[in-house]
Formats: C-alpha cells, structure tokens, sequence
C-alpha cells in the first residue's frame, strides 16, 4: 500500500478530527503529526470517524497505538475498510 | 454489634442470596457469594492487622475488587478513601499525604509501581492487592466492627473548578441517608440491573450506581472501561433497567454506529450528572434507546440533592430543569445578604441534607465559606420553580469583579455562543495589575473569525464593561473525565 493512497483518507481523517474539535485548522496538520488525544478525545474521534467512513472502526485491534499519526490511523482505516 | 451500613447490605443480601449482585467481564456473582468474598477480604492478615477507624486508599478500577473492598472496610469501621485510577504519581502523593493512609489497595498490575510511590519516604502504608479468595489466609472471620450513623465510612475529595481539592469525609448514615432517598425517587428494586459505566472511585457511580444496587437487591453490572459500542452491547445483553451516566457518555451512546439495533427495551431509566445535559445529545439518545434522560444534581459533598424524575410522574417534561429536592433534602435560594430568595429568582443555591458531609476534613477556612446557615453551597447558581424545580443557570464563584462591576461569565458566554463560528466559549476574570479582574474568554471556533469580529458582535447586547479584554482561541477546551470545564488551565 503506498503512502500516496493514503492520502484521501488522511485528508478525511483530518476533516473529522477537526470537526470534533471544532475549530482546528486542518491546513495547519502535518499527516505526521501526532494525535494527541485523551480517552474522551479518543472516543470522539472514533464516533466522528464512523460516520465519516460508514463503518465501524472498534475491532479487538484497535488501540491507542492506531492514533499515534494521522498516517498510521488512515492505515488502520484502509485496512478496516478492506480497501 | 450494630453496623449500619453493614447490617443493612447484608440484610438486603440474605433476603436476595441467589440473586446475581455483581456481573463483571463474564462472572456472575451471586449475594451469598459476595457476602463470602466480603468475609474473605474481611480475613485477610492486612485488614485483620488494621488499627480501629483506619483510612485505607482504594486504587481501583471498575471491578469486583472494588465492591468487595468497599464493603470489607465498611463491615470492619474503616474509612475508604476512594482514588480516581487516572491520577499520576504526584497527584496521588497529594491525596496521601492528606492524612495518615493505613494501607493503599491496588490491582496486581500496579503494585510494583504504586509501591515504588513511598520507597523513599518514611511512611507505614501497606500496599497490597485483594488476594483472591483461595490464597485467603484462613483466618477466622472477625465479627463485624460497631459502625453507626455518624462512623465514618467514604471520604473522597472535591475537586470543583477552582483550587486545591478538599478532602470531603461522609459517614454511614450519610450515604445510607442520601441512596435511600434517591432510591424513593428511581424506584430501583430486586429484578433492576444497574450498569455501572460511570467510576466507581467517584461520587455519581459509588452512590447512584454502586450502592443503589446493592443496597436493593439489585443487580450491578460492571463496565471495567467506558467504550460506547461495547457499553451498547452491555445494556442489550444485560437488559440494563437502570442507567446512571454522564453527558459525555449519553453523547458518545447516541451517536456510536451500530450494525444492527440491539434491543434495549428493558432500559427504563437513564439519568446524567456532573455537567448540563446539552438537549441535542439527550434527543439523540432518546431516538435510539426510547427513554428520556433525566438530570441528577449533587456533589461530593453531598451526595445526589435532586432527579429529574420520579416514577409517578410524566417524564417528559422540561428536561433543562434538574428536578426537585429528593426527599431527604431541601433546596433554597438566597440572596447575597442571606436572605431566602421567593420562586423564580436567580440567586445562590444552598443544599440541606442529612447526607451531607459536615465539612472539609482539615480545612476550617474552606469549611467556613461553604457550609453556612445550615447549608451546603455549592457555588451554583439557580432558581426554584413554582413546582419546586431546580434550574441551574451559573456559578456565583465565577463572577468576575471588573472594575468594581459583577459580570457574570455565562452570559457573556451566551452571547459569543451566538455567534455562528463560536462553537465553544469559556469567560473567566484573571487578575488585573490595575486591581480586580479582567475579562477574558476563550474560545473554539470554525470557519474565518477576527477578535474584532467577536467584539463588534458582543458589543450589540452587552455593555462595554463586560466586553472581553482578552480573547484566546484554542483548538479545545480542557475538561475533566465527567465533562466539566477546568478553568484553571484557561487563565
């Protein structure tokens, strides 16, 4: 999987991150950039991310890991999806 | 030998023995067996070696241990200090070094660390973990300890918004006092399942959850951790009747896919405290699971002081209101020279209660300020309906004092909230070199908006002197686990 298909899906992910957090500037997030979330913050961005990609994101491999980047979640995303 | 608390879960637990007490991560427990587990922990050599009247730690997740624990010591006269499994080390010293801690009760997984807490300090807390019972020490079970009405039995501490925590101890009459009376209102009987989703360790899951369950043959059904689909899951299978929560929760439950629609016609009761209710994720919520969720007020201090709800009535009313008085308690407004305030007035609510704590443990000045004229206040603000309805409508110690005028934050807030790209708004006073305080209010934002815009936008319906001098824009504002703003990190 190259990190070029990956794109969309950050700028997705972003998106949604930005709209929980209501305010984010999604310009101003680097793909590399650590999501640093608390638990709240974490379940958040779960919610909103489903509804963004239709699908349900909790299987027994998701963890904290998953949200260390912007990049690595649109992995976890691609690979959830089957895409 | 008389302990009250005891004698009344016990008897509650014979009269239920083959009744399911406790359902966590797939055990079943029944009252007969958590009365052994109880009078096992009871056994054990450190809880046989504790002095008379001894505060141990509980340093627990949701979970059996937890119950187990809780109700040892209270069976023993000991006094349980609850401790939010989310602080850090330095917080934790904190708590600890309030008063001497006899021994410090922790999962298997934290033991070396939270021992490593008073490696270099010369103290004589115990840290131990709960052994399960086929280790127990074979020790006979000690009788009961005499506990009464005024024993302390809880003590936890009182965050609030501002300033150091308080310690805050309640004894067995307050917390037996405070889930009777909330019990009168939920209705929560023998054949209820109560899902514990919210902490245990704090004052909402302890009393509304925990011992609401227990103390009424009900069944309490244990989340270790607050994850929303598995939490759906939980109150399907489960056939969950009684929900305690809070906000957040209430939130992520309504708006978390699911692949198909459990069946949740067995939930009858959903209730939220800690924070207001926004009316939007109460809808959503009553969309999926059919119920409407009402509002506890209370506090640490205090325990739950009013619901939203009581079986007898039409529950679909004004759920802005947090309800009237429990039938333990009274709610009265006051003015700010302490005169009682007629229904429909805005002034300072005052909470009297016999669940109430009779002031902050070691801490006179604090005592002072917040339990006076036979009251407990809160810093809230509200008002009474004609029907007795609490209303809250802001915090009187938030009220910033600029230039000698009092503004109060929240309508400030209320008017940037109008503004279509504030999405988020919090008012505060910081203290001003020119003396008093300025205001300053910070906010969250989506789409193009300058300080100027803002100001232009509140100078149409406020006056000058409670205009911002400081505008802040953050990406998030910080709150705690219940949903609370923490304005002590927007200063």
């Amino acid at each position: 999987m190259s990190d070029a298909s990956l794109d969309p899906i950050v700028a997705q992910i972003k998106t949604a991150l930005a709209q929980m957090l209501e305010g984010t500037s999604v310009e101003s997030l680097s793909d590399t950039d650590l999501v640093s979330l608390d638990s709240i913050g974490r379940l958040s961005l779960i919610v909103e991310l489903e509804n963004t990609f239709e699908t349900e994101l909790m299987g027994d491999d998701m963890s904290p890991d998953c949200f260390d980047s912007f990049s690595k979640l649109a992995g976890y995303v691609v690979k959830r999806r089957g895409a | 030998m008389q302990n009250l608390l005891w004698d009344t879960f016990f008897a509650t637990a014979m009269c239920n023995q083959d009744r399911e007490a406790v359902v966590v991560g797939g055990r079943r427990v029944s009252y007969a067996q958590l009365v052994q587990e109880i009078e096992s922990c009871a056994a054990s050599p450190f809880m046989v070696g504790l002095p008379p009247g001894s505060i141990v730690g509980l340093y627990l997740a949701n979970g059996l241990e937890f119950v187990t624990a809780f109700w040892a010591l209270a069976r023993a006269g000991h006094i349980a200090l609850t401790l939010n499994t989310k602080y850090q080390e330095g917080e934790l010293q904190h708590y600890l070094r309030h008063r001497p801690v006899a021994a410090l009760i922790v999962a298997e997984t934290d033991l070396v660390r939270m021992s490593g807490l008073f490696a270099s300090e010369q103290r004589t807390t115990q840290v131990v973990t709960l052994a399960p019972q086929s280790e127990a020490s074979g020790l006979a079970t000690p009788e009961p300890a005499s506990a009464t009405a005024t024993s302390p039995v809880l003590m936890q501490f009182s965050t609030g918004s501002t300033g150091l925590p308080k310690g805050v101890v309640r004894t067995q009459g307050n917390v037996l006092t405070e889930v009777q009376a909330a019990r009168a209102c939920t209705g929560v009987q023998p054949g209820d399942r109560v899902a514990a989703i919210v902490p245990l360790y704090h004052a909402h899951g302890f009393a509304n959850a925990m011992c609401a369950a227990l103390l009424a043959g009900a069944t309490l059904v244990v989340a270790t951790e607050f994850e929303p689909r598995a939490a759906t899951q939980l109150l399907a299978d489960e056939r969950i009747t009684v929900l305690p929560s809070v906000p957040f929760m209430v939130k992520m439950l309504g708006s978390i896919r699911l692949p198909s629609q459990p069946d949740f016609s067995a939930l009858r009761l959903c209730f939220t405290a800690g924070a207001a209710l926004p009316a939007a994720d109460a809808a959503r919520f009553k969309e999926r699971f059919g119920v409407t969720v009402h509002q506890l007020y209370g506090s640490t201090e205090t325990g739950a002081v009013a619901l939203s709800y009581t079986p007898s009535e039409e529950v679909d009313r004004d759920v802005s209101a947090v309800g009237r008085p429990l039938p333990h308690a009274t709610i009265a407004i006051f003015d700010e020279a302490g005169g009682l305030l007629p229904a429909g007035e805005i002034g300072e609510i005052g909470l009297a209660t016999a669940a109430a704590a009779a002031g902050y443990d070691g801490n006179p000045v604090a005592t002072e300020a917040a339990f006076r004229h036979g009251h407990f206040f809160p810093g809230d603000l509200g008002r009474l309906d004609a029907h007795g309805r609490l209303t809250i409508t802001g915090r009187k110690s938030l009220f910033i004092n600029a230039g000698g005028n009092k503004v109060d934050p929240v309508e400030i807030e209320e008017v940037l909230l109008r503004h279509a790209a504030v999405k988020e708004a919090v008012v505060l006073g910081v203290p001003s070199s020119m003396g008093g305080e300025i205001i300053k209010a910070v906010v969250v934002t989506e789409g193009d908006v300058t300080r100027e815009l803002l100001l232009a936008h509140c100078g149409l319906h406020l006056g000058t002197f409670k205009l911002p001098k400081l505008i802040e824009f953050r990406d998030e504002i910080p709150k705690s686990p219940l949903g609370k703003v923490l304005r002590k990190y927007l200063i």
